[in-house]
């Protein structure tokens, strides 16, 4: 490659920095990452405690079968815009030893009458969390 | 007569008491509250409410706090303990009055039926965070970014107050109602980890161990069980059907923190207690000396968690509308000062402390960054120690900032994650993201007494600025780390003033860690630091690597050919040794940075390696040239020329040059042109090309800076 030619790339690098700058166009360096803010359960019937904790009853039927005994958590995250949304946002977090119900995903499968406390918690690293205690009655 | 000497007497009396107070220095007492933990807050129906043990809180005008223990001269209401429900216990003391809420509670075998006993939320948490994270491929997140390096810690608990193992007790009422119980009466077994095996404690044992409050569930430890490990039993004493819950520990030195107000504890700072004193007061906090603190929550701050005095507050004589609501500068958050021949240790037991909420530091000038930390192990006055520092400790705990990398300047007012002027710093198997900058580590006592601090199995992701700021901070090891997304350089060693002092600069040696933060120089923090020009001469420089034209490579006779740019045209700064300005006469930049993988260096940089400071002498033709440093081999660029003006000039260059450090009188020899170039250099070119980073120096001011070398 001729020197002239390495003069050109120059003068084309440095025209385009101007370019941009000139007519405002946003440059996008990297991903930004947009944190989750808040995590709010959308389940019907869900009831608001004194503690900011939750509180769901859920109907527990007597020798009924699984779907009759699972109750599936929803819930929506705060800001629209966070980098993580829907169903890959958030995991359930709760005790693993407890006999009560068992959990896949987002399902809860009673056992038996009792209660299990969960925890919807943010899988970005911000460490937001909502709180349900579930009362299956 | 008798009149007129009782009213001298009185004067005297009035007098002398005006005047001991004024020499005490404290003024009048302000406010007084019930120190934590010192009387229960539940008491069972029909028993006894103890007061005994009722220690004051005495707040004084000059923000002072004195601890009194109960006496005759205080007023305390009284409890009807057979009264089920919520009391007000009032105590009045110096004229001035405080109450606390007691709950009588009933025996559960009386009147209420357990539905749920389970594991108390903070352990299932804990546990939870022991867990294996998963990456989830379609997001655009690495969710293993979460998971701690090591997860096998015991659970802490601290001996400076009672630690709470409550369960989570869901009851129901004679009316169906269900409810949460605040107190439960339980049976407990207490075993202690002694010859392989846990062997239970009664007795002697158990009390010269632990103090246990079956009622409030509550177990206190002594000093001599700091060291041991314990596994604690707990169920209710009358209920059926339900099974006991386990819980092992390991006790510590150290007070446990249950909410967010506890982390003010960690401030000691003399020159910040009377900005502390109100919102210490309001929480019941007192001024106990400790030597660590044990998280048992994830703990969230707030403006509201914040002493008024570091921000702009409606009404402050500066406050304006640009500036009302937001965080002073220079204003750490939790100051510590840890004498010399102290330690003081935080334990985060895999929770988190989220100061995401915390407001920005106001900045004035426009190319400013905030200067405020929300841990400082920085002594006892606001800026710098007046005494060497002892040693601090951070173990397990995750942390999440108020900054975070990002296109927009607003970030430079976030918070710094943890300035340390210790003597020795140790951070182990933390995770830390989304500060201005994560690591701020000083010397600034005395640089002659070298300090070391050492970041072992932790975790850094997306800063604004660099993530580790190095300022005379002699020795940092960063071993077994992973640090992702800064915004700049992800580690900044500076050495300052070294026309003054030659020891205060800063070493790093990163081992078997994975430091990544691919930039294109255009970012904020570039923009700010006025460094985009910097970048794109580096990235300039790049094209005597891989176009074919200008270097020997496209003849086929070196293999590997790597270039500093990624296919993003980005470039990995890992590391830059500055000085903190520019350097006059016979003043010489000190800095060394070493990286280490499976026990083989594949890294040095080292301003005092007698051939670097050799080359940095040369000015050929007067002008600055950088120079490439890979696997020990240098080399430069032949520089023909400049284009563009003021910051947008870069250089036009016509191949590269190898260094020949044996020939001191014309050590550059173009590489292209050269007529001797032979097998030994070739080989030394082939070995650059082998290498795994490239560090780079510019004879034209001191620095030299580490780069990722990619395949090109």
């Amino acid at each position: 490659m001729k020197k002239s030619v390495i003069v050109l790339i120059g003068i084309i690098y440095i025209a385009a920095i101007v370019f941009v700058g000139f007519f405002g166009m946003k440059v996008t360096a990297y991903d930004e990452m947009i944190y989750i803010t808040n995590i709010e359960c959308t389940n019907e019937g869900i009831r608001e405690n004194a503690d900011g904790t939750k509180t769901l009853r859920f109907n527990y039927v007597d020798g009924g079968d699984v779907l009759e005994n699972t109750l599936t958590l929803t819930y929506k995250v705060y800001p629209d815009n966070s980098t993580l949304k829907g169903a890959d946002a958030a995991t359930l977090v709760y005790d693993e030893n407890t006999t009560v119900a068992t959990v896949d995903g987002l399902h809860i499968t009673f056992l038996k009458k009792g209660v299990l406390t969960v925890q919807i918690k943010s899988k970005d690293g911000s460490n937001i969390t909502e709180t349900i205690r579930i009362i299956a009655y | 007569m008798k009149k007129l000497l009782y009213t001298f007497s009185l004067m005297f009396v009035m007098v002398f008491a005006s005047i001991t107070l004024s020499a005490c220095g404290k003024g009048n007492p302000k406010s007084i509250a019930i120190k934590e933990n010192s009387i229960s807050t539940n008491v069972l129906v029909n028993e006894e409410f103890d007061t005994s043990n009722l220690v004051l809180l005495v707040k004084y005008e000059n923000g002072s706090i004195e601890e009194i223990a109960k006496n005759d001269e205080m007023e305390i209401s009284s409890i009807s303990t057979n009264v089920i429900g919520t009391q007000t216990l009032t105590i009045k003391y110096l004229g001035l009055s405080t109450s606390v809420k007691i709950n009588v509670v009933a025996r559960e075998e009386d009147v209420y039926t357990i539905l749920g006993f389970e594991t108390p939320l903070f352990y299932t948490t804990y546990k939870n965070n022991l867990k294996p994270v998963e990456d989830n491929p379609t997001t655009d997140f690495d969710e293993t970014e979460e998971e701690f390096v090591v997860r096998t810690n015991t659970y802490k608990i601290g001996d400076d107050n009672a630690f709470q193992f409550l369960p989570i007790i869901t009851m129901i009422n004679q009316n169906g109602e269900d409810f949460i119980a605040t107190a439960y009466t339980s049976k407990v077994k207490v075993e202690m980890w002694q010859n392989s095996e846990y062997v239970e404690l009664t007795g002697e044992d158990l009390t010269n161990k632990v103090a246990v409050d079956n009622l409030n569930s509550t177990f206190d430890f002594t000093e001599q069980a700091i060291g041991n490990k314990f596994r604690i039993q707990v169920e209710p004493m009358f209920a059926e059907d339900v099974s006991p819950l386990t819980f092992e520990c390991e006790v510590v030195d150290g007070w446990n923190a249950y909410t967010t107000a506890d982390l003010s504890r960690i401030d000691n700072n003399t020159a910040t207690a009377s900005v502390w004193a109100e919102l210490k007061a309001e929480n019941n906090i007192g001024n106990e000396q400790i030597n660590g603190i044990v998280l048992h929550n994830n703990m969230q701050i707030t403006k509201d968690d914040i002493p008024k005095g570091y921000l702009f507050n409606q009404g402050d004589a500066d406050t304006n509308s640009n500036n009302i609501n937001t965080l002073r500068d220079w204003k750490s958050l939790y100051t510590r000062d840890i004498k010399e021949y102290e330690t003081f240790s935080i334990y985060g037991n895999y929770f988190t402390i989220n100061a995401s909420q915390v407001p920005l530091v106001y900045l004035e000038e426009e190319n400013a960054s905030s200067h405020s930390a929300l841990i400082s192990f920085g002594g006892d006055n606001d800026y710098a120690p007046s005494t060497q520092q002892g040693v601090a400790n951070i173990d397990s705990l995750k942390i999440i900032g108020n900054a975070r990398r990002q296109e927009n300047l607003d970030a430079r007012g976030g918070m710094m994650g943890i300035i340390t002027k210790a003597k020795e710093f140790n951070l182990e198997n933390s995770n830390i993201r989304a500060f201005l900058t994560i690591i701020d580590a000083l010397n600034s006592v005395n640089p002659d007494i070298p300090n070391v601090n050492t970041y072992k199995n932790s975790k850094m992701f997306d800063t604004f600025s660099c993530m580790f700021y190095l300022w005379s901070a002699r020795d940092n090891n960063i071993i077994n780390c992973v640090l992702k997304g800064s915004g700049g350089p992800i580690i900044i060693a500076t050495h300052v003033n070294p026309e003054k002092n030659k020891d205060s600069y800063s070493n790093v040696k990163i081992v078997d860690s994975e430091i990544s933060a691919p930039v294109t120089g255009t970012e904020a923090w570039f923009a700010y630091n006025k460094a985009t020009a910097i970048a794109t001469l580096i990235k300039s420089f790049n094209k005597a690597f891989v176009d074919d034209s200008t270097t020997l490579f496209n003849k086929g006779e070196i293999e590997n050919v790597k270039s500093f740019m990624n296919n993003d045209e980005k470039i990995e700064f890992l590391c830059g040794v500055f000085a903190n300005n520019p350097l006059t006469n016979s003043a010489e930049l000190f800095g060394k940075v070493e990286i280490v993988e499976n026990d083989k260096t594949i890294d040095i940089l080292n301003m005092q390696n007698p051939i670097i400071k050799a080359i940095l002498t040369l000015k050929p033709e007067a002008k600055a040239l950088p120079f490439f440093e890979s696997n020990g081999v240098l080399m430069t660029v032949n520089i023909t020329g400049m284009t563009g003006e003021g910051e947008s000039q870069i250089p036009t260059f016509d191949g590269l040059m190898y260094v020949d450090p044996t020939d001191t009188e014309n050590p550059l020899k173009p590489l292209k042109y050269y007529d001797g170039f032979n097998d030994e250099a070739k080989q030394n070119v082939q070995k650059f090309f082998n290498g795994e980073c490239l560090n780079l120096f510019y004879n034209g001011n001191a620095l030299g800076a580490v780069l990722k070398f990619y395949n090109a």
